[in-house]
């Protein structure tokens, strides 16, 4: 099972949209793909009408291996399950500290769905803390949404900072554009910029269009009411995009109806 | 909870539909019309296993392929397929293509059975909007049963889903079927699965004569070379050509050791039959073996000019091919077929008590005793030094191993079962590490046929020749582990304690 994060240490940047419509797009693909909801907002699970369950006590969610298994709910699409948020991962970091070795415990938690799922998408929330430290432990990538707006781009160098000063791999880093609009110069420089500085970033970028807000309306990914957007176009490109680095089977020889 | 549900006599796929959306939130997602195929192993090795491989195939779209568990919906698509997949490797995604690979051995994917099918489609959608239950009423006339509802609970909404059975269940419409719907095709087409067993267990009584017995165990294992006949024709799988192998080698194995069982101008011919069967089928088997192997050989060598890799790819491909058509035109020879015929006309001929030899009459359990002593000694004679250093040497040996196993399965009713199985494990142990050995040195001879059949018409090829220079080193340090690993097996089949566990078999005192 590969693991994908979405990450970033600055909130409001796309990481949730990503998740569901990367997530949502591999399914289609032919992956069965599993989103972990990290982020006690549970936004992840609103888009797919599935509720925040109940708050549990994190430190009891954290011992139980096999407890991952069953919170999984399956969403209205073939091939993608969730697991919802809850607000007791709020105390995350707390209950993750009493262990012998902290920054593993997501990623054990995480390896009792390996037999069940090709990939599993982590929707994170917006900080630097041991929760952190856990995702750079268990995921394979660390998808970075990057507004081209300059405290983002500071947010993004932090993050290089942080995983340099832990000693984590940087080639996990994949950085792309969100809520790109090149109507504006400061966007336009800085996408040039950065993409000079970092040649890890993924060449395609997600516009910031109102089909992809609509997703919180439609409470659905945006392929599946909007198809033709450019919305949905770019986060189709950013799939392949990724498949490309990565070396997945980007799915793109089926038929959109099988 | 079951997930499959036939509809009670008297109830329609219209009744069912009615009542359906009639429930709290359900709307209907239309209707298709499908051919369905289901996919097994020619051994059924997935029913066994507890799984299946459903395909329906709707014109013009490429099939949707699921496996799933048996008696339930938890599916897995096997996406990307343009046509049905034919082998385990066909499966694009590593975690089920693993699975899968684990669970056919080898062996080819076959429709096992096929039927049209209506399927009509319910969801059941909460107030929020959210996808809870999903029902599939399923109406074929060649179904058993004709009217089947299938419940594809959504994980973590499975309460709703039940519900909905719970209330179908009380008005009498349905009631749960007790098998995968999958089976009772299967079995309405006579087809059940386990009917197949690459090394049957014949029923032997002790005091038996030998004659009878041995002409029963001819008799099923010549059954299980001709069912793979078909097999190894068509191509399907190379365990076709194993089991037949194996079947056809453990015929001539106790024509050869219980041979005073049998008339002596019979025995002989027979052998010389099979032997020469045996020698015709060889070249393939060997190039399925290579096959298996070629690409780690290759992958272990990446000094290797890819050029030299793909074309001695593409000759040991080309030269299977030939060894398979040879094969192939000489089993459907008329001179095979009248071989076989006069080979079963023989075994109807010992069955009835003809053709016995001069222990014919004599208990099976001491005539079989008495050879698996016979070989068992012919074993322990061997010098390891000797088979250490010679590769053929080593051959004999391990054939003398296999004829003991064949032996020892072949009549294993005559024995108790946990002793038997530990005289089989040992000798495993040491066949394998021969096994393995044996392969690396026909490897290597089949790879210098390759490279030097390849030179033989344009000249020496330099890429050709560093190719076989580093395979032949490569192969060689393997050969060299593989020996040592001999040497220990060899020397523990020859401890005092497994000696003890085999002389209590052939004595009887288990």
């Amino acid at each position: 099972m590969k693991v994908f994060a979405t990450y970033n240490v600055k909130g409001g940047v796309g990481k949730t949209a990503a998740t569901v419509n990367l997530a949502h797009l591999a399914s289609r693909a032919g992956y069965r793909c599993v989103i972990w909801d990290l982020d006690p907002q549970g936004a992840a699970g609103f888009y797919f009408r599935i509720e925040p369950t109940a708050t549990t006590d994190p430190q009891a969610f954290l011992e139980k291996k096999r407890g991952l298994k069953a919170a999984v709910h399956g969403t209205n699409y073939a091939g993608l399950d969730l697991i919802p948020a809850d607000l007791g991962h709020r105390n995350l970091d707390i209950a993750l500290s009493e262990f012998r070795k902290p920054t593993t415990r997501l990623g054990k938690l995480l390896s009792a769905l390996e037999d069940d799922y090709d990939l599993a998408f982590v929707d994170c929330a917006p900080h630097l803390s041991l929760v952190s430290e856990n995702i750079f432990e268990m995921a394979d990538w660390l998808l970075v949404p990057v507004i081209p707006t300059p405290l983002s781009v500071r947010a993004y160098a932090q993050l290089g900072e942080f995983s340099t000063a832990h000693g984590l791999p940087r080639a996990k880093l994949l950085p792309f554009f969100s809520m790109v609009d090149r109507r504006r110069q400061l966007h336009c420089e800085l996408i040039t910029q950065f993409a000079a500085d970092h040649p890890e970033v993924l060449r395609s970028f997600i516009p910031y269009t109102s089909q992809v807000e609509k997703m919180g309306e439609q409470r659905a990914p945006v392929q599946t009411f909007a198809a033709g957007s450019p919305g949905a176009r770019a986060f189709y490109a950013l799939w392949q995009a990724l498949c490309e680095r990565i070396g997945l089977d980007d799915g793109s020889h089926l038929a959109d109806d099988t | 909870m079951s997930c499959h549900f036939q509809a009670s006599p008297g109830v329609d796929a219209e009744m069912l539909g009615t009542f359906l959306l009639a429930q709290t939130g359900m709307r209907p997602e239309g209707v298709r019309r499908i051919e369905r195929w289901y996919l097994d192993t020619f051994d059924h090795r997935l029913a066994q296993a507890g799984w299946a491989i459903d395909a329906d195939l709707q014109s013009p779209y490429p099939p949707v392929v699921h496996l799933r568990r048996l008696g339930t919906e938890q599916q897995d698509q096997l996406h990307g397929l343009t046509s049905l997949p034919k082998l385990a490797t066909d499966i694009l995604r590593p975690r089920l293509r693993n699975r899968l690979i684990k669970m056919a051995e080898g062996r080819a994917l076959l429709p096992v059975s096929a039927g049209h099918i209506t399927v009509h489609a319910f969801d059941c959608i909460d107030a929020r909007g959210k996808l809870t239950a999903r029902f599939l009423i399923e109406t074929s006339s060649e179904l058993p049963a004709s009217t089947v509802l299938r419940v594809q609970a959504i994980t973590g909404f499975e309460p709703v889903g039940q519900r909905v059975i719970r209330a179908a269940r009380r008005a009498g419409l349905v009631k749960p079927l007790r098998e995968d719907c999958s089976l009772c095709w299967l079995k309405a087409l006579g087809r059940a699965p386990a009917q197949y067993r690459p090394k049957p267990i014949i029923a032997l009584r002790a005091e038996q004569g030998s004659a009878r017995a041995l002409a029963k165990l001819l008799r099923a294992y010549t059954h299980v070379m001709q069912t793979n006949e078909a097999g190894i024709v068509a191509d399907l799988d190379s365990e076709f050509l194993h089991d037949y192998r194996v079947a056809l080698r453990s015929i001539r194995s106790w024509l050869g050791d219980l041979k005073s069982t049998i008339a002596p101008d019979l025995q002989t011919r027979f052998r010389a039959e099979l032997s020469a069967l045996n020698r015709a089928t060889g070249a393939l088997r060997d190039m399925d073996v290579l096959g298996g192997c070629l690409d780690d050989y290759l992958a272990a060598c990446p000094e290797v000019p890819p050029a030299a890799a793909a074309a001695l790819r593409q000759r040991a491909q080309s030269t299977r091919e030939a060894a398979r058509a040879a094969l192939k035109t000489h089993l459907l020879s008329a001179e095979y077929q009248a071989a076989m015929q006069s080979w079963g006309e023989f075994l109807d001929a010992f069955g009835r008590g003809k053709h016995a030899g001069r222990r014919g009459r004599s208990l099976v359990l001491n005539t079989v005793s008495r050879a698996l002593r016979q070989r068992r000694l012919a074993i322990l004679r061997f010098d390891p030094v000797e088979a250490r250093h010679d590769p053929e040497t080593l051959h004999e040996l391990r054939k003398d191993c296999k004829k003991l196993r064949y032996l020892l399965e072949g009549f294993q009713p005559l024995y108790a079962p946990e002793a038997l199985q530990r005289a089989v494990r040992e000798l495993k142990t040491l066949q394998s590490a021969m096994g393995d050995t044996w392969d690396l040195h026909v490897h290597h001879q089949l790879l210098q046929r390759l490279v030097q059949g390849d030179s033989s018409k344009s000249g020496p090829d330099p890429g050709a020749l560093q190719l076989l220079k580093t395979l032949g080193e490569r192969l060689g340090s393997l050969e060299r582990k593989h020996v040592a690993l001999v040497d220990a097996a060899f020397a523990r089949f020859r401890a005092p304690r497994v000696q003890r566990l085999y002389a209590r078999l052939e004595e009887n005192r288990t």
